[in-house]
């Protein structure tokens, strides 16, 4: 079972490391416009 | 509210007060890298680390920084406790935690939650109980204080692309902040009666030889982990009964100090606050604004629970004690009331009674200040970045009402600082309301309801506002360590702190990319009562408009059918 929750975990870091560079997207997307 | 409680509450304030306001300077000092003989101290570990400390990161460096080590918390915590049992300092001889509980209790303590499904005594080793939690209490308070630092110092640049050095920042606010105010308080714990030794369970001898003869007390290093459990606003327990048991919290003296130590450091950040923006009076409004919530929350709890059950006092119970289940006689309603007012306010969830038993309008209080976003006071660093996002908003709101635009300590507040206020606001109460629906509707989350109906909806509730918000306590009834209920509330844990830290520091890299505009005649004043009161507005708005429909379904319905029985 530990593979399963360190895989979940492995997706939760995935998911916020996205919405981190999901952010910086939406500032840089805003300087060019 | 009876007189003492009016007085404990007006002595905890005013010495809050007095010790936060030095802090403060220290912390700012520490954390502007005033502090000489430390960065001495540093200098070779940053070495030793390769990081060169004038080396200051962009936004997103620094946010991929904080979640690489906290990354890194989760598994060293999940190792330690699945390779308990093969690892020293374990003279229970306990087995290794399951995969579902580590795995929470891993994600609960990195996030500053502290929620614990287990119960610590039983299912600890002492070298988990240090090296994993006790660490974690540290790193995940370091974690509140740098994201804090880096939005205000996002406040006070101008025209700048960084807001820090991570590792520079995580490692002053551990070394010299965290690491010394424990120091301190674990030697005061200990020299009022909290055990701190590496011994196995204890066997004693009983008074009652005939119903009991003996009885078995945990023993281990609790002084230790108790300091920063309070200091951090972390609050997960060495033992079950955490505050509540006897060797957590032994004296009225231990009692207030924890009470005092959850409040220190989120109170002495407004102070950081403005001094960093260069204008006190900043911190000051802040600050007032926090503590009037508090004010009005600890006597809504007094009250409540100063009254008697009517089920109880039909049973012929003197209704003049007031509502006593679930507390510590050593401590009574008053204190009980505060503690779980302040542990609440703050992310702490360290408890000294039970907020199961307590009225369901006393119930709803608790439940009511986490589900504020622990805005009021706070975790350390949390609180205050939450605060500030709260305060983002509330300019954004006079601005529309007043057709200008809006500005925040001479920042101009546009459409993407706004977006990310939008994700840090509604993160939470989504995470809250769909596991709550999620756990009511699943059959696995039915079936660790103790209580049938209104409470046992509150006590889904409260699980659920209580990790998404990182508080960590609980309303005991609520069977919790279950493979449904692990998975659910990490999720709910770790997407509530980092779906929140992510964008305040996309905040603070945006901010501090701005000019400094002037003030003018124009700019709305956010240093007096007026913007006070819209802050606490504004919070207040966010909550309720959250979470009314909810708490209509828990402990409102519970409080009528109560009093309707009478």
């Amino acid at each position: 079972m530990d593979i399963v929750y360190l895989l979940a975990a492995a997706a939760f870091w995935v998911a916020i490391a996205g919405l981190a560079i999901g952010c910086e997207r939406l500032r840089t997307r805003r300087v060019a416009a | 509210m009876s007189g003492p409680a009016w007085m404990q509450l007006a002595a905890y304030l005013a010495t809050l007060l007095l010790l936060a306001w030095p802090l403060g300077r220290a912390i700012e000092a520490v954390m502007q890298g005033r502090f000489a003989w430390g960065r001495r101290v540093e200098a070779p570990l940053h070495r030793l680390a390769g990081v060169d400390p004038s080396h200051e990161q962009a936004w997103l460096s620094y946010a991929i920084g904080l979640l690489v080590f906290n990354g890194l918390g989760v598994l060293a915590v999940y190792a330690l406790q699945r390779l308990q049992a093969l690892l020293p300092l374990n003279p229970q001889g306990l087995a290794a935690v399951s995969p579902d509980s580590a795995f929470n209790t891993a994600i609960s303590f990195v996030t500053n939650t502290n929620w614990q499904g287990y119960g610590g005594e039983t299912t600890m080793s002492h070298l988990t109980q240090m090296l994993a939690l006790t660490v974690q209490n540290f790193l995940s308070a370091a974690t509140g204080i740098v994201v804090v630092v880096a939005l205000v110092r996002g406040f006070a640049r101008h025209s700048a692309q960084a807001i820090g050095n991570v590792w520079v920042d995580l490692t002053r606010a551990t070394l010299w902040i965290l690491l010394p105010l424990s120091l301190v308080f674990a030697l005061v714990l200990a020299g009022q009666g909290v055990i701190q030794n590496l011994k196995p369970d204890q066997p004693v001898q009983t008074l009652e030889p005939r119903s009991s003869p003996t009885q078995t007390l945990a023993m281990g290093p609790v002084a230790s982990q108790l300091a920063i459990k309070m200091i951090g606003t972390n609050g997960g327990g060495f033992f079950n009964a955490n505050s509540a048991h006897p060797y957590e919290n032994p004296t009225a003296v231990t009692n207030f100090l924890q009470m005092l130590s959850i409040f220190l450091i989120p109170a002495a950040l407004c102070f950081v606050f403005g001094r960093i923006v260069g204008d006190l009076r900043q911190g000051w409004a802040v600050l007032a604004a926090m503590t009037l919530v508090f004010v009005v929350a600890v006597v809504a709890a007094t009250m409540a629970e100063q009254q008697a059950n009517p089920a109880l006092v039909a049973l012929g119970v003197d209704p003049a004690g007031g509502n006593m289940e679930g507390k510590e006689v050593r401590f009574g309603i008053a204190a009980s009331a505060l503690f779980a007012v302040i542990t609440t306010a703050a992310s702490c969830g360290a408890v000294n009674a039970m907020h199961d038993s307590f009225m369901p309008l006393g119930g709803a209080v608790p439940l009511a200040m986490i589900q504020l976003g622990e805005v009021v006071f706070g975790g350390v660093g949390s609180g205050l970045y939450g605060m500030l996002v709260f305060a983002i908003l509330a300019v954004f709101i006079a601005g529309l009402m007043i057709g200008r635009t809006p500005e925040y300590l001479g920042k101009k507040i546009e459409a993407h600082e706004m977006k990310m206020v939008s994700i840090a606001i509604l993160v939470t109460p989504l995470l809250v309301l769909l596991g709550t629906a999620v756990a009511v509707l699943a059959e696995p989350g039915r079936a660790g309801i103790q209580d049938p109906g209104p409470h046992g909806f509150s006590e889904v509730l409260y699980a659920l506002s209580s990790a998404a918000n990182n508080n960590g306590s609980a309303f005991a009834g609520l069977s919790a360590n279950t493979p449904f209920y692990n998975a659910l509330l990490a999720a709910a844990m770790w997407f509530g702190r980092f779906g929140v830290i992510v964008p305040v520091l996309a905040i603070a890299g945006s901010l501090a990319a701005k000019k400094r505009l002037e003030v003018t005649g124009g700019t709305l004043p956010t240093h007096g009562p007026l913007f006070v009161l819209l802050l606490v507005g504004t919070v207040g708005l966010v909550g309720l408009l959250n979470y009314v429909p909810a708490l209509a379904l828990g402990p409102v319905v519970e409080h009528l059918m109560l009093f309707a029985a009478k």
